[in-house]
């Protein structure tokens, strides 16, 4: 199946690229985008009529301590997905949630490449899953 | 399949020359411990101190807890498809130093989380705080990855556990339980008058240091399938799930698994239990769709009136356990779910990611949310300078004098979403 991957984490965009990655036709990359910028874009996609293909609140890490999301989504466009729909703005509405509850806390650039790493692992565990038949 | 599982009462833990069980003592030798550990080129050192429950002492960060445990008779051997050959387990006799726990610590990535306090109020939030622990501080070899890093300090753990499980192979337990479930035809004519109820289980398993294994299986590999409950108890179900301390299940809590005990403590009397579901929490939504499909499919298959279903993790998982209690409902199975929430420090946000009108009996394990002040302890087993950066932790919550302001989610088992604690929320 192919797929889009909106991401603001620099791993997932140095591993995964178009044309090398078996089924991924585009990588929407904004590094300076913040989790809840992701989450927006993806849903944007959604509204367009692509289709959640990976759970956006992946993971146990909160979203005020990792800024990292990668979430992929169809390249097909086609009729909007209410299921897609209800999911991204159930975990857009749990990320605020989050946020707004806690501080941001800053790590060193060690530990925010341990959180990039974590996303990496997450996100590749869901494009094993896409793409294990073609 | 019948179990019986005999408990040596383990009442303190010392260092000694030779590693016994004696009179309630376990005795530990270090350096053979020690040597087992570093038998791994991925690691560097490994030290190996005891934490006693009432001491001043606090163990972190916390990878596993793992309790000692040998199969004395029947087929196979503790963690099966890990430590030993794939035998299928359950059947048998197995004796367990209760009272007893290997406790892995280690800083595999900056961020870390995973307290035991062994006495204070945090010692309160956490089961660990209790037993007798040998704790393993284990740090990697030069340029190991994260990923090898946590295969090596769950093995070793692991190793360690089996080894100490061996002592209470000749001792005599001081209780004996007995559990049995019977193949499926028997097991529903035996009690055909009570409500057949099964459980299902939701693993967590969506990629480094959120993973369980099932019979040395990625249980992210694996379609739902059938245990029978017996199996769980001898180690079929491991944890390599490092992250979220409050509500992950380590491999003790597997071990251990309250809602299995609590199934069988009324079965023949007010239900009858008829098995366990294992079931994953993959990140891939079809899977998701999939593996609920699934589990719905079975408590059908298995005839069951009721289903208890227990989450693991925070978050998406959420999805993975609405999805379950609604198709279950769907087939006509009535569901009750074991979560627990993030509603907030004050607790009254909404506690989990996803809902549904069919998930209307609900038992939570707590808010981890909740702050706690722990004072500072005279010792710590593992390493604190990462406790400024846990999860739950918030800027400036590791005080100049040791001691942390926090979220409860901090606290290893805090909130377990198998019930294995104290916390919960009733309604009157």
């Amino acid at each position: 199946m192919k797929f889009i991957l909106v991401t603001n984490n620099r791993m997932v965009q140095e591993r995964f690229k178009p044309g090398d990655t078996k089924n991924l036709t585009q990588v929407v990359y904004q590094e300076n985008l913040d989790l809840i910028g992701v989450l927006a874009e993806a849903r944007n996609l959604i509204h367009k009529g692509h289709r959640l293909l990976t759970h956006p609140l992946s993971g146990s890490v909160k979203p005020y301590e990792t800024p990292f999301k990668s979430v992929a989504v169809t390249s097909e466009v086609e009729v909007l997905d209410f299921q897609s729909l209800q999911i991204i703005e159930e975990s857009l509405a749990t990320a605020k949630k989050f946020l707004a509850d806690a501080k941001v806390i800053r790590y060193s650039d060690k530990v925010y490449d341990d959180f990039r790493l974590i996303d990496l692992n997450l996100i590749l565990s869901g494009i094993e899953s896409i793409n294990q038949f073609g | 399949m019948r179990l019986e599982l005999g408990e040596i009462l383990i009442k303190d833990v010392q260092f000694g020359d030779v590693s016994k069980v004696e009179n309630g003592t376990l005795f530990i030798n270090r350096d053979e411990i020690v040597s087992l550990v570093m038998e791994n080129e991925y690691i560097k050192s490994c030290k190996v101190d005891l934490a006693k429950p009432g001491e001043e002492t606090r163990i972190t960060p916390v990878k596993d807890v793992i309790e000692p445990r040998v199969k004395v008779d029947g087929p196979g051997a503790i963690f099966p498809g890990v430590i030993n050959k794939v035998t299928t387990v359950g059947s048998g006799r197995t004796h367990v130093l209760k009272g007893a726990a290997v406790v892995t610590c280690g800083k595999i990535v900056g961020f870390q989380e995973g307290i035991i306090d062994m006495s204070g109020p945090g010692a309160d939030f956490t089961p660990f705080s209790k037993t007798n622990n040998v704790c393993l501080v284990i740090e990697p070899a030069e340029g190991i990855n994260q990923y090898d890093y946590e295969a090596a300090a769950r093995m070793a753990g692991l190793r360690v556990a089996t080894l100490i499980g061996e002592l209470g192979r000749t001792v005599t337990p001081d209780v004996v339980h007995t559990y049995e479930t019977k193949p499926l035809f028997e097991q529903a004519a035996q009690y055909p008058e009570l409500p057949k109820v099964g459980y299902v289980y939701m693993l967590q398993t969506q990629g480094l240091l959120h993973d369980t294994y099932v019979y040395g299986v990625d249980a992210k590999k694996i379609v739902p399938t059938i245990l029978y409950p017996t199996e769980v108890m001898d180690g079929a179900i491991l944890s390599g799930n490092c992250v979220s301390a409050c509500d992950k299940n380590t491999t003790y809590h597997h071990l251990n698994n309250p809602i299995i005990k609590h199934l069988y403590a009324e079965h023949g009397k007010s239900i009858n239990f008829m098995g366990v579901i294992i079931t994953n929490e993959n990140v891939y939504l079809a899977d998701k769709e999939r593996s609920s499909n699934w589990t719905a499919k079975f408590t059908k298959f298995l005839g069951l009136d009721g289903a208890i279903v227990s989450q693991e993790g925070f978050g998406n998982p959420d999805t993975d356990l609405i999805m379950n209690c609604k198709k279950i409902e769907a087939e006509g199975v009535k569901t009750v779910i074991v979560t627990d929430e993030y509603a907030g420090r004050d607790g009254s946000s909404q506690s989990l990611a996803d809902a549904d009108p069919s998930a209307n009996a609900v038992v939570t394990g707590g808010n981890a949310n909740e702050t706690i002040e722990l004072p500072p302890m005279k010792k710590i087993i593992g390493m604190l300078d990462y406790t400024d950066k846990i999860a739950g932790g918030f800027d400036g919550s590791l005080r100049p004098d040791g001691s942390i302001v926090a979220e409860i989610q901090v606290i290893t088992g805090a909130t377990n979403e198998l019930g294995f604690n104290k916390l919960t929320a009733r309604m009157y």
